[in-house]
C-alpha cells in the first residue's frame, strides 16, 4: 500500500477559454511536509491553489487532498484544509476581534475555547491593541495579519496559503514566516504555499516546485534547485546613475545571457556559461551609454534559478 | 447556520456604515419626505377613498424598506465575493444555501426592525393611526413576501454581476423605473396607461399595495397576494439556483 499523500495531482489542466492556465501538472505533497509553488506572475500558482482549495474545477486530470477528489468530494476535502487567499479575505463590516471570532466559529471552535484562542491569536499576531479597530483603521500589513489569523484558529492538517506575505514589509514578513513555521512544526501540519518571493520559499518550504506558463519546470529542495544553475555565473554591473535603457535581448544568444535584470543603477546578468565574456557584456553597457562604476561576480542564489526558469517561461 | 447568522447580524448592527443605513435613513424618509409632500399634498384618492397623504405615503416608505434590500444585498454579496468572504465560507464547509439563508433571515429581521422604527415615528408624529392586529398581520405578510422577493433579486445580481461599474449601471437603470412604476409614492391607478401596464409586472406594486391595504384597513385583493407569493417563490427558486453557481 502506498503512502497517503496530503496533496496529489495528476495531469491537472485548467483552461480559461483558449488560455491554458495549468497544463498537465502532477505533484505530491507528503505528510507534514512544506511545499512552495514558485513562479512568476501568471505562472498558474493561484489557479493550482484554487483547484486544491475546491474553488475551481479542473478541465482535465485530478487533484486529491488526503485521498479525496477535490471535484467529487469537496465537502470532505474542505474539512481538512485551511485556505488563506492571496487577496484580502476579511469581513470589512466586523472589527478585528470579531473577524477572528468568525474564523474560529467557521472552524467549529466555540465557547470559552474560542475566546481563549482568539486572545492568543491576537497576542501572537501583535494585534491585541487593535482588537476593537475596524479594518479601515489598520495598515495593509496589519490587515494581512488579521487574514493570516485563520492559520492559528484552525486545526486543519493542511494549510494552503496563496502569497501569504504579499504587501508585508520585510520585518513583518519574517515575523509571519516564523509564525507559520512554528504553527506547522507544533502540529505537524502540511503546508502548501504559492509565492514569487524566493526568500519566503526558501525559509518556509522543504520542497520547491517551479511553475512557469502553467507547467512544472523543476522541483526539489532549495540546494537541488540551485545545482541546476551550477554551471551558470552572474555578473553585477553598477553604473553611475539609475538606468533608463532596456537590455538588448537580441544579443542574449550570442553572449550566452539567460536573463538580465535592471534595478536602479545596477544590472544583473545571468550567464549560462562560467567562461564569461565580460568584455563583450561591458561593451553592450557602454553602447547603451552607461558609465560603469563597479563590476562583481556574486554567488548564485535561488533568485537566479527563478530568473532562469522565469526567462524560460 | 448559527455562525453565518451571527456574522450577518453582528456586521449589520455594529458597523457604523450599516447601522446608519438601516436605522437613520428610514427616519429621514419619514421626517423629510412626509413633511415635504404632506405639507403640499393634503389628501390623495386611493381605491376611490380619500386619505391623508401621510397615511398613504408611510406604507410606501415601509414598502421601500423591502425594495432597498435589492441594492443592499446586491452590494453586500458582491463585496463578500470580492473580499473573499464567500471563498472562506466555502472552504470552511459552509454551503452557499446556508450563506444565502443566513442573509435572508438576518435581512428580514433587520427590515422588520427598520419598519417598526418607521411605524413608531409615524405614529408619534400622528402621520398614521395604529391598525388592528389582523391588519398589521396583512401588512407584515406584504413586508415579508416583498423582502424575500427583493433580497433574492439582489442576491442573484450579486452572484452574477461582479463588476462594480456594472453594478452602478444596474442601480441607475433600475432604481427609478422600479420606484415610479409602483404605487410606492403615488396612486398608480391614476397614472398613464403605459405606466400602469409596466406596474403590473413590478413586484413593488404588489408589495406596496398589500402593506398599504393592511395599514389603511382596506380589503386586500387575493390576486395581489397570489402574485406576490408567486413572485416570492420564483425569485427564491432562482436565488437557490444562483447558490449552485457559487459552490
Amino acid at each position: 500500500m502506498g503512502v497517503l499523500q496530503v496533496v496529489e495531482t495528476h495531469s491537472l489542466s485548467v483552461r480559461y477559454g483558449k488560455v491554458e492556465a495549468l497544463s498537465e501538472v502532477s505533484l505530491q505533497v507528503p505528510q507534514s511536509s512544506r511545499v512552495a509553488v514558485l513562479g512568476p506572475n501568471g505562472a498558474g500558482k493561484t489557479t493550482l491553489i484554487k483547484v486544491l482549495a475546491t474553488l475551481l474545477r479542473p478541465s482535465s486530470g485530478y487533484a486529491e487532498v488526503f485521498g479525496k477528489d477535490c471535484t467529487k468530494a469537496p465537502d470532505i476535502v474542505r474539512k481538512n484544509l485551511c485556505y488563506v487567499p492571496q487577496d484580502r479575505a476579511v469581513d470589512i463590516l466586523l472589527n478585528v476581534r470579531d473577524n477572528l471570532r468568525l474564523f474560529a466559529m467557521l472552524n467549529g471552535i466555540g465557547g470559552p475555547d474560542r475566546d481563549r484562542r482568539v486572545k492568543s491569536a491576537l497576542d501572537v499576531l501583535a494585534l491585541a491593541d487593535k482588537a476593537s479597530k475596524t479594518l479601515f483603521q489598520l495598515s495593509g500589513g496589519q490587515v494581512r495579519r488579521v487574514q493570516l489569523s485563520r492559520v492559528f484558529l484552525s486545526d486543519a492538517p493542511l494549510l494552503i496559503l496563496d502569497e501569504p506575505t504579499l504587501g508585508v514589509d520585510p520585518k513583518g514578513k519574517r515575523d509571519v514566516w516564523s509564525l507559520i513555521a512554528s504553527r506547522a512544526n507544533e502540529r505537524g501540519t502540511a503546508v502548501l504555499l504559492a509565492t514569487n518571493d524566493m526568500a519566503e520559499a526558501e525559509t518556509l518550504a522543504d520542497t520547491i516546485i517551479f511553475l512557469g506558463n502553467g507547467k512544472v519546470l523543476a522541483s526539489g529542495t532549495s540546494s537541488e534547485l540551485k545545482s541546476l544553475v551550477a554551471g551558470f555565473s552572474k555578473l553585477r554591473i553598477r553604473c553611475s546613475q539609475p538606468i533608463a535603457a532596456e537590455w538588448p535581448s537580441g544579443l542574449d544568444a550570442e553572449l550566452k545571457v539567460k536573463s538580465a535584470t535592471i534595478q536602479g543603477d545596477t544590472i544583473e546578468v545571468l550567464l549560462s556559461e562560467r567562461a564569461l565574456n565580460i568584455a563583450a557584456i561591458l561593451q553592450v553597457c557602454r553602447d547603451l551609454g552607461l558609465q560603469i562604476v563597479d563590476v562583481s561576480t556574486p554567488e548564485l542564489a535561488l533568485d537566479d534559478v527563478f530568473m532562469h526558469f522565469a526567462g524560460r517561461g | 447556520m448559527k455562525t453565518v447568522l451571527w456574522r450577518e447580524v453582528k456586521g449589520e448592527l455594529t458597523a457604523p456604515i450599516t447601522a446608519i443605513g438601516h436605522f437613520i435613513v428610514p427616519i429621514f424618509y419619514v421626517v423629510f419626505f412626509a413633511a415635504a409632500f404632506g405639507s403640499n399634498i393634503s389628501h390623495i384618492a386611493y381605491r376611490n377613498l380619500p386619505f391623508r397623504y401621510t397615511e398613504f405615503f408611510i406604507p410606501g416608505v415601509i414598502a421601500f424598506q423591502t425594495f432597498s434590500l435589492f441594492s443592499w444585498t446586491f452590494s453586500m454579496v458582491r463585496i463578500d465575493r470580492a473580499s473573499n468572504i464567500v471563498a472562506i465560507f466555502l472552504t470552511s464547509g459552509v454551503h452557499p444555501t446556508i450563506y444565502f439563508a443566513g442573509k435572508l433571515i438576518a435581512s428580514i429581521l433587520i427590515t422588520t426592525v427598520r419598519c417598526l422604527i418607521v411605524l413608531g415615528i409615524s405614529l408619534s408624529l400622528a402621520y398614521v393611526t395604529l391598525p388592528s392586529l389582523a391588519n398589521l398581520g396583512i401588512a407584515f405578510t406584504g413586508l415579508l413576501l416583498g423582502s424575500v422577493v427583493w433580497l433574492c433579486l439582489g442576491f442573484i445580481c450579486g452572484v452574477f454581476i461582479t463588476r462594480e461599474d456594472l453594478r452602478d449601471i444596474v442601480f441607475s437603470i433600475l432604481t427609478l423605473p422600479i420606484t415610479f412604476t409602483s404605487s410606492m409614492y403615488y396612486n398608480i391607478e391614476l397614472a398613464p396607461q403605459w405606466v400602469r401596464a409596466i406596474g403590473k409586472f413590478n413586484p413593488l406594486t404588489y408589495t406596496a399595495d398589500t402593506i398599504r391595504c393592511g395599514m389603511l384597513g382596506l380589503k386586500v385583493s387575493s390576486s395581489n397576494l397570489l402574485i406576490l407569493a408567486l413572485s416570492c417563490a420564483v425569485s427564491l427558486s432562482l436565488a437557490l439556483r444562483a447558490c449552485r453557481r457559487m459552490s
